[in-house]
């Protein structure tokens, strides 16, 4: 009887173990199947403390992604942001999250959503990689490596 | 300020760019139906010298508003102004190119890199700053407005601002807004139909 609840225990043991084993492997993939696509800095002059940073994102899993922060070796912080013209007007607003759905893609292009990178850490040459950390809300991270490019090279209308 | 009514819209898909048929892009043109003269004030450009409602006389302008600490808008519209300017250079002579002039709103932090900011997109793009108040003046000039935010915890701030670009006549007036996206062909081609209607309407018996 006693025998038998132990073993008991220990299958629930097992289980529970089996199934965070299971959870880890699934958190694990959920930062594999977002990609950041063409992702780039416009170059900005020595000087400047903020710049910003581009990219398309693509959820191919089965679960809705969401972005929660960003930070970069590169820079001293990094704010989601997406600025609005509306009314004529031109406004920039900081936001909590960004959701991925399932399948689907995120644009973040000129005059909308952006990565504001602020207080570089060092000078940056065309052509230069900035490396860029997403956090996700289940903890994961998706690491992005940002091409720094000219504006008129990148092509303001431009669609790769 | 500009009162609404005075404004009207001459510019969509379908009116500018109905003869430029290949163009599917868009303007958002609105022309005044009286041109307004950009009242006095007195700021400096990025090497200091002196900008005056006067420095917009005997040449076209194009003026927006904003602020260096901006990374996303006014970067691109400063980029697509540029090339705004290259596609007029195929549609219209040399001495009608417009200046470009970006009147950065936030003194304080504008001033230490404003050449800077404004040059990387053309080296002839001028920035202008100075006091708060001939700022307001000559925000109030191209019927514009900024507000600067309250500063976070950090010290920084946001500045709302209008996204068009003031179309500064060489008598300067403002005579006409556009306002995002600026895709360049049709933009380049509203305002190349605009400089030659103005100049044939101030030469009698050539106009239509």
């Amino acid at each position: 009887m006693i025998g038998g609840w132990l073993e008991l225990r220990r299958f629930a043991v097992i289980t529970v173990l089996t199934g965070a084993a299971l959870v880890t492997v699934a958190s694990a993939s959920a930062g594999k199947s977002l990609k950041a696509e063409n992702a780039w800095v416009p170059w900005a002059p020595p000087g400047l403390k903020v710049h910003v940073a581009y990219m398309t994102i693509v959820n191919r899993g089965t679960t809705d992604q969401v972005i929660v922060s960003a930070e970069s070796p590169d820079y001293e912080r990094i704010e989601l942001h997406r600025s609005v013209v509306k009314d004529g007007v031109s406004t920039m607003q900081a936001i909590g999250e960004v959701r991925i759905p399932t399948n689907g893609r995120v644009e973040f292009a000129p005059i909308g959503l952006h990565l504001m990178l602020i207080g570089p850490r060092r000078l940056q040459a065309v052509d230069d990689h900035v490396q860029i950390v997403l956090r996700l809300s289940g903890g994961e991270e998706v690491r992005v490596a940002a091409v720094v490019r000219r504006r008129d090279d990148h092509g303001a209308h431009s669609h790769h | 300020m500009l009162k609404r009514q005075q404004l009207r819209v001459v510019a969509t898909v379908a009116a500018v760019v109905a003869w430029a048929s290949m163009a599917v892009a868009r303007v958002n043109g609105v022309i005044l139906d009286r041109p307004a003269l950009v009242q006095a004030f007195t700021l400096d450009d990025h090497n200091g010298k002196p900008f005056t409602a006067d420095s917009l006389k005997g040449h076209w302008s194009l003026v927006l508003a904003g602020f260096t600490n901006c990374p996303d808008v006014c970067p691109f519209t400063l980029a697509n102004l540029e090339q705004v300017v290259a596609e007029l250079g195929l549609r219209v002579r040399p001495d009608r190119l417009p200046a470009v002039i970006f009147l950065a709103v936030d003194p304080d932090r504008d001033r230490p890199n404003l050449k800077d900011y404004v040059v990387q997109f053309h080296p002839e793009f001028i920035g202008v700053t100075g006091a708060i108040d001939q700022i307001d003046r000559a925000l109030k000039g191209i019927d514009a407005i900024a507000v600067r935010a309250k500063p976070d915890a950090r010290g920084n701030y946001q500045v709302t601002h209008s996204a068009a670009v003031a179309v500064i006549d060489p008598q300067g007036r403002l005579v006409a807004k556009i306002s995002p996206p600026f895709e360049p062909a049709p933009t380049a081609q509203f305002l190349a139909d605009l400089f030659h209607q103005r100049e044939n309407a101030r030469a009698p018996g050539n106009g239509q």
